[in-house]
């Protein structure tokens, strides 16, 4: 096993879920197979460090989620056994959301979606979208761009202020001074106090 | 927002308000991880050269490509076969440029050798090619240079790259593809079959590395 293949198995969860906030979880294999297929490519680029080498990865990431913005992600053959088990998951889930079930999932996956490698595996579905987060999603989107960005790097992906401030290529404190406005921000909009502002700095 | 989702909201911190809402993602497990297993491995590039797509199967391309020199009826094609060239076709890059292929210097057995050059003598040589398809197929990548015996990325974004390369290497890849695949179905082995091509792209965009002539 050669050093990226053990950093892509050690992030390739976060890419795809970091894919699946920005994009959707439709879109998302196919942006993981490009970004994953731009990581082997530069694969002489690859930091030795661990967290360099994920911040490296999830800055290809950032790039290709800025791609499917301009429609230049394409479907890829790559991501076809990974779309059938993120769509069936994804069928599942919206069909517990509809029953109201909160248990085991009460109705079938999408046959037609199911794979192969699916058909003798009860797929874990994701937990039905909470979806009073919605307002406090439309409320991040209202901010600027930089700080709505920010926002979701440290509250969805779970990423330090250091870690956000590496990513953007920005200074750790503009990245400190820029999040506590935000926070400032959605507790307005929000009408809910503002806490915990230095939890996430590192 | 509803009354009720106002009492949530003010049930809890903004810290938490903000993790919480955070869009569904498919939920991790086994079988996800298994198939996030495979694409981190199927991704990897096989040692194909992207910028040689042509050389595939059973055939030989050998490409000269002339970016900068003044297109004429008397362009010296710096191959010997040019004037017995099987198949002479023109095509127009995305920059507008104007690209003049030639194909031939075919070998191989007799027959192969006449099955091939009737198919690239046809007058609608290009309307029986796939370019889309090529394409897609260049854009699954690898694409890569080999820069000191060191694959390095030649995509999008990259000195190695240009749209009008792209379209050039996806319209010969599509001329190599429906060769082979024509003499294939009519029965030939290709084993012991090659070709050479040849390019004429005035005035086209293509990475500085490769100058105005030659490659």
């Amino acid at each position: 096993m050669t050093d990226l293949v053990a950093a892509l198995d050690a992030n390739a969860g976060a890419l795809l879920d970091y894919l699946e906030r920005r994009i959707g979880i439709d879109d998302a294999p196919d942006a993981l197979a490009e970004v994953m297929t731009v990581v082997w490519r530069r694969e002489v680029d690859l930091p030795e460090d661990a967290t360099e080498a994920r911040m490296w990865m999830f800055g290809i990431a950032k790039g290709v989620v800025a791609n499917v913005a301009r429609g230049k992600v394409r479907r890829a053959k790559l991501a076809d056994r990974l779309r059938a088990v993120t769509a069936v998951s994804h069928e599942a889930a919206r069909d517990r959301v509809m029953s109201g079930s909160g248990g085991a999932a009460t109705s079938a996956p999408s046959v037609a979606l199911a794979s192969a490698a699916l058909a003798s595996s009860a797929v874990p579905v994701a937990a039905p979208p909470a979806d009073h987060g919605l307002e406090v999603r439309d409320a991040i989107a209202r901010l600027d761009p930089e700080l709505a960005e920010l926002v979701r790097l440290v509250h969805w992906d779970g990423f330090s202020l250091g870690e956000v401030a590496a990513l953007e290529g920005i200074p750790a404190s503009t990245v400190r001074s820029r999040y506590a406005h935000a926070k400032r921000e959605l507790a307005v909009a929000l009408g809910v106090e503002a806490s915990g502002a230095e939890a996430h700095s590192s | 927002m509803t009354d009720h989702e106002t009492r949530d909201l003010d049930r809890r911190d903004l810290d938490t308000l903000l993790s919480e809402s955070a869009p569904t993602t498919s939920q991790d497990g086994p079988v996800r991880a298994a198939a996030l297993e495979a694409m981190a491995r199927d991704a990897r590039p096989s040692r194909r050269n992207a910028r040689r797509p042509l050389a595939i199967g059973a055939g030989a391309f050998a490409l000269v490509l002339a970016g900068g020199m003044a297109a004429s009826a008397a362009f010296d094609w710096h191959v010997p076969w040019a004037n017995d060239a099987a198949a002479k076709y023109t095509y127009t890059l995305p920059s507008g440029a104007e690209c003049t292929g030639i194909v031939g210097n075919v070998t191989g057995p007799p027959d192969a050798v006449a099955a091939a050059n009737a198919f690239l003598g046809r007058d609608d040589l290009l309307k029986t090619i796939d370019i889309d398809a090529a394409l897609a197929f260049e854009r699954q990548g690898p694409n890569t240079f080999d820069r000191g015996g060191a694959q390095v990325d030649a995509g999008p974004g990259t000195v190695y790259w240009t749209a009008d390369l792209e379209y050039e290497h996806a319209v010969s890849w599509a001329v190599s593809t429906a060769l082979w695949d024509t003499l294939k179905a009519q029965g030939y082995n290709l084993d012991d079959m090659s070709y050479q091509g040849a390019l004429n792209c005035p005035g086209a965009d293509l990475p500085a590395y490769m100058g105005t002539a030659g490659d």
